[in-house]
Parts: C-alpha cells; sequence; structure tokens
C-alpha cells in the first residue's frame, strides 16, 4: 500500500512537473480551452519624435542663417528629421497590405510665403531669385524599428517646390512589399532654401505639413 | 494524507492557469499612434479596412462612417475634414491643405459628428434618407421645430473640432453625394486628421519651418462606365543618389485611363562579366489617374563591374488581360577611379623616388675617388672614418654579404671624407 501511495505521489510530482515546465498553450492544447489574443487592427501615422520616442510638442527645422547681400540670391539650410525630431511613420494596418505615401507640403497651401510676421516675406515655390525650396529626400536615411525592414520603402528624389506645378513633394512611399505592420524612423532630408538678395533681414517662418495618406 | 495535498495543490495550480488563460482571451493590444479608418468595412472587397472605396453612380448619395483612434497614450485635439486628391512630386497620393479650396471629391463630402436631433435619435434612416424627409416636411406650409432642427442638422460641416482621450476611438459619420456631372471613372481624395498645434506655442522667434503632421484616409469613388485601365512606360534612368553612396533605379508609368493602376515593377540586375541575375526588386504601387508616378528603387552602389538593368512593369488593362511593359535594358560600368586614380598615384611616386635615389647614388659614385684598402681594415673602419654608414660604402662599391674586404683591394670611397 504504502508502496502505492508513494508512485501516485510521485506521478503527481511529475505532473506538476512537467506542467511548469512548458508554455501554457500545451497544457491546454488537449483541453477544451483556447489561449487566445486579439491584436485589433492599427492604423497609419505619422508623427515626429524625440530621440526618447517621445512626441515632439511643436516640431521645426532651424535653417543656417544668412548674411544680408544686395546682388547675390543666397542659400540657407536645413535638415528635415534630425536626431531629435525623428519622423516616425507607423502602419499597424491589418492586411492585406496596401500602399502609403509620406509627403511634404505648405501648410497654408501654395500661396503661402516666407513670413517675418509683419510685411516682410519671401517665396518658398518661386524662382531661384524669388526664392525656392527644395526638398532632398534620397539622403535621407530609413531606420526600421523593432525587426522591420525596409524592404518595400522608396525615398523621393530631390524636388522643389513650383507653385501650381509641385505643391505637395514625396518623402517616402511604400509598396505592398512593405512591412505591415511596420515602423521607420526617416532622418537626414536635406531641405535648400535660396534667399532672394536685398531682402530684409529677419527671423522668417514657413509652417510645413507632413501627410501620410 | 499526502496524497490529498498533493491532488489539493494540483488543482490549484490547474485552477490559477486556467483564470489567466481566460483572461487572456478577452485581452486585446492596440498599437500605438492616432489614426483613422473606414468604421464598416466590406470584408468582400479588398482594401476597403484602409481605404473608403466606392462604385457610386453620378447624384447618388452614400452614408459611412469614419473610426478614429487615438492609441497615443496623450489627449489628442485635432481637426477632421476632407480633401481632394493632389499629385505629390513622383506622382503618388497626397491630399491638398485645409486652407485650399476643394473643388473635387474633397468637396463632396459632408460631416455629421454631432449626434442626430434628440427627435430623430432613434430613427433607423439613413442621414440622406432623413435629410430627404426634412427636405420635404420643410417645404410643407409650416414646418414643426424638429424639422427645423433635423433640416440645419442635415447641412453638415465641412470640418470637424474632436479631442480624443487616451485610447479612445469614435466614429465620425459623412455622406459623400456623387454630382449629376461627375465623369466616368475614378475620383480621388480623403479624410484627413490634422494635429492642432498647441495655442500657447511660441511662433518660432528665431525663424525656421514648423512642422504639423497630418494623416489621410483615402477615399477612391468610381463612376461606372466606359472605364479605360492602361499604363504607359515613362522613363527608365539609372544613377546614383547625391551621395554617391546608392545607386537609384527610377521608373515612371503614366496611368493613361480614366482609373488608377495598381502595378508591380520588377528590376531586374544582372552582373555581365560573370553572367549571373545578381538582385530582382519589386515594387507593387499604385499610378493614379492621369499621373505619371515615378518610383525610386535604391540599389547597393557596385565597387566594380559590368551590370545590365532592365524593369518590367505588370499590370491588368481594360478587358482584365495581364499586360506587361518591358524598358530598354540599361548597361553600366563600374569602375572605382578614384581609387585607382589614387593607387597609380602612389605608384608614381613610388617609381620616382627609386628613380631619384638610383641616380642620386649613381651621382655620387662619379664623385668618389678610388682606395686601396690597408691590410686589418674592413668596410666599417673605412666607413666609419669618413663619416658615413657602412651599408651605404658597400652598396656604392657593389658589395654582397660578407661583405669582406682583402688587403689592396679597390674600393670608392666620397672625395673630401
Amino acid at each position: 500500500m504504502k508502496r502505492l501511495r508513494n508512485t501516485k505521489v510521485a506521478i503527481l510530482i511529475v505532473s506538476l512537473l512537467f506542467s511548469w515546465s512548458f508554455p501554457p498553450q500545451i497544457i491546454f492544447a488537449s483541453s477544451q480551452t483556447q489561449l487566445s489574443q486579439t491584436i485589433n487592427a492599427g492604423t497609419l501615422g505619422v508623427d515626429i519624435v524625440d530621440a526618447s520616442n517621445v512626441t515632439v510638442g511643436s516640431p521645426s527645422v532651424a535653417f543656417s542663417a544668412v548674411t544680408f547681400n544686395f546682388d547675390t540670391v543666397q542659400n540657407s539650410t536645413g535638415t528635415l528629421g534630425a536626431s531629435s525630431q525623428k519622423i516616425r511613420l507607423s502602419n499597424g494596418r491589418s492586411a492585406p497590405a496596401v500602399a502609403w505615401n509620406l509627403t511634404v507640403a505648405a501648410a497654408s497651401g501654395a500661396t503661402a510665403l516666407w513670413s517675418d510676421g509683419g510685411s516682410n516675406t519671401f517665396d518658398f515655390n518661386g524662382s531661384s531669385a524669388q526664392g525656392r525650396l527644395t526638398v532632398d529626400a534620397s539622403v535621407g536615411t530609413i531606420t526600421p524599428t523593432n525587426s522591420y525592414t525596409s524592404t518595400g520603402l522608396s525615398k523621393g528624389s530631390s524636388t522643389s517646390f513650383a507653385q501650381g506645378t509641385t505643391d505637395s513633394i514625396t518623402l517616402l512611399s511604400a509598396s505592398t512589399s512593405a512591412d505591415q505592420p511596420g515602423r521607420w524612423d526617416f532622418t537626414g532630408v536635406g531641405l535648400t532654401q535660396t534667399i532672394p538678395a536685398f531682402q530684409t533681414p529677419a527671423a522668417y517662418t514657413l509652417s510645413l505639413a507632413l501627410t501620410a495618406t | 494524507m499526502k496524497a490529498n495535498r498533493c491532488f489539493r495543490a494540483f488543482n490549484i495550480v490547474v485552477v490559477a492557469l486556467l483564470g489567466l488563460a481566460y483572461a487572456a482571451a478577452g485581452s486585446a493590444i492596440e498599437y500605438e499612434g492616432l489614426g483613422g479608418r473606414p468604421a464598416n468595412p466590406d470584408p468582400n472587397v479588398p482594401n476597403s479596412a484602409s481605404w473608403f472605396l466606392y462604385q457610386l453612380p453620378a447624384g447618388a448619395t452614400k452614408e459611412d462612417a469614419l473610426r478614429i483612434e487615438n492609441g497615443s497614450g496623450a489627449a489628442v485635439e485635432l481637426i477632421v475634414y476632407p480633401a481632394d486628391q493632389t499629385p505629390s512630386s513622383d506622382g503618388g497620393f497626397a491630399l491638398k491643405q485645409r486652407a485650399e479650396t476643394m473643388t473635387e471629391l474633397g468637396s463632396w463630402v459632408t460631416l455629421y459628428p454631432t449626434p442626430r436631433p434628440v427627435a430623430y435619435a432613434e430613427d433607423r434612416r439613413s442621414i440622406p434618407e432623413l435629410c430627404q424627409f426634412a427636405v420635404v416636411q420643410a417645404a410643407q406650409a409650416a414646418p414643426t421645430a424638429d424639422v427645423s432642427e433635423l433640416k440645419t442638422w442635415c447641412g453638415g460641416v465641412r470640418e470637424a473640432a474632436i479631442r480624443l482621450e487616451p485610447d479612445q476611438a469614435v466614429a465620425v459619420p459623412f455622406v459623400i453625394r456623387i454630382p449629376d456631372n461627375a465623369d466616368v471613372g475614378e475620383h480621388a481624395g480623403g479624410l484627413v486628421l490634422e494635429r492642432k498645434r498647441p495655442a500657447d506655442e511660441p511662433s518660432a522667434p528665431s525663424g525656421g519651418v514648423q512642422l504639423t503632421t497630418r494623416v489621410g484616409v483615402r477615399i477612391y469613388e468610381t463612376v461606372p462606365g466606359d472605364i479605360v485601365r492602361q499604363l504607359e512606360l515613362t522613363r527608365f534612368t539609372i544613377h546614383p543618389n547625391a551621395r554617391q553612396k546608392e545607386l537609384v533605379a527610377t521608373v515612371g508609368v503614366l496611368a493613361a485611363g480614366n482609373v488608377s493602376i495598381d502595378h508591380t515593377t520588377t528590376l531586374s540586375v544582372s552582373d555581365t562579366i560573370f553572367r549571373r541575375s545578381s538582385q530582382t526588386v519589386e515594387r507593387a504601387t499604385q499610378a493614379l489617374r492621369g499621373q505619371e508616378l515615378i518610383t525610386n528603387i535604391s540599389l547597393p552602389l557596385p565597387r566594380f563591374g559590368r551590370f545590365s538593368y532592365q524593369a518590367q512593369v505588370a499590370y491588368t488593362d481594360t478587358d482584365g488581360a495581364g499586360q506587361r511593359l518591358m524598358t530598354p535594358t540599361i548597361v553600366r560600368w563600374f569602375v572605382p577611379w578614384l581609387q585607382i586614380a589614387v593607387v597609380m598615384l602612389v605608384a608614381v611616386a613610388i617609381i620616382a623616388l627609386w628613380l631619384w635615389r638610383r641616380g642620386r647614388d649613381r651621382g655620387r659614385l662619379k664623385q668618389w675617388r678610388p682606395y686601396v684598402v690597408r691590410p686589418g681594415e674592413d668596410l666599417v673602419d673605412i666607413a666609419s672614418r669618413r663619416g658615413i654608414d657602412w651599408r651605404v660604402l658597400a652598396k656604392a662599391n657593389g658589395l654582397k654579404p660578407p661583405y669582406r674586404l682583402k688587403a689592396g683591394q679597390t674600393i670608392k670611397v666620397p672625395i673630401g671624407s
């Protein structure tokens, strides 16, 4: 009897150890209950995040300062997507994979102007002499987060805004072969603005909108 | 007794694990961020979970809803509005800005973010039906206050300001009304979610660019009729990017019909020296109606070799037949000219140095005089007396190891040393 009881106890201990040693899915594989989790489909989103991946409240891009010049058109440069203000594209949509596009445009549309808040303005989409903003996404860097890849992503070409012709510029586009879900940081997009000769010295501001569709 | 205790412990563990399993079965994970999607996707229509896809005839009206989700973990204030599609620089999909005038699909959509008037809160009719009812009732001699309120509500809004708490989702109903004169084919636009910038934000005193972010949920409406699906190749180039770090293959296609065309571009790269296919890249994208779409495919810049590049574009035409467009083949040599130039320069410098030293040594020999070795002298003695390295002396006289000198042997030594 005693030997039988010991055998039962041994079987129980072995059963317990067995149950602890394997993942829960295996424990319930033969029962009526199945472990399940619902991962709701997400959406497409774009954000500007800092190095700690926190959304930047009022993102901006600083341009290099230029000195007043009577005769010469000068270039001022900046970088869209600095390490402290990364462009983060998140695509949490469910299958099937669909293409998406990330573009940049003046928030006020084609009639927007660089403005000092007063009467001094100049163009962002005029001729080189009037003021023209060039966006070069081809020199940008795509950094996939987590274990995603940059397969299926295309960077835009170097393009200048031109009123009525190029009001919106592609930064990044994804084909259906891109990861879905996926998340990428895009940094180092080159911005070059021509400053007209004889432009009144002041701090000028332009609002741009990044749009993911 | 011990066995009973073990049974009890076993049961407790099993019950606990079961409890955990049931709890997990009800949980859900949301993706981060702010975004929107169709609230009523049709499982039978591909992509309808991501985009609004309609095939309404001219003059038709349809109610739908946009589901907006805030998975960002912080409250968000945003503006929602419909916008026309506009081509981006590479022919991709973009949407007009809020400040711009909408003249196409963006002007066909009306939002209904507020609940129906109380008197019609339980009414099962769709918004178009209810609003048609309001129009009929209002046309009567003395419309009631409820009808007047309904008629006002039916006007809808062009844009809606919405505040979403963390992890909150709302559905914003809207109605799309296709104009009677809408032409056959595809019309595109979208519903835009634009973040409001903080009101107390400084207006960039130091200048520069201020950024806002927007997300658009595309709307494609195709007015039925004579649909033409035609794609044309417009360009194919291979060039290094501005920083010379990557090679960019650019493929351009034009959707020449009256609808957007989904197509697949396959770029094949072959190494023509070793006669092997080195790479194949595929991109499935969409050319918008009447627009040229430029697809840039980044490739590693080969260091050396001769490579050929060719792209193939596959799509389905008006008759449902598969079509393939082939680009011409572009062949490129890749030679690291800079590295080769550096190596050549170094080689020329080494040869020049060698020639110079040889000439110098020969010149020195001409200025040297004969010297007869005395008994007991060796090379080191003779060199040290003249203040030069014995190796120079050995080399100048063509002496080989072990550099032994015999008494009476004549060698050359520098004059004046």
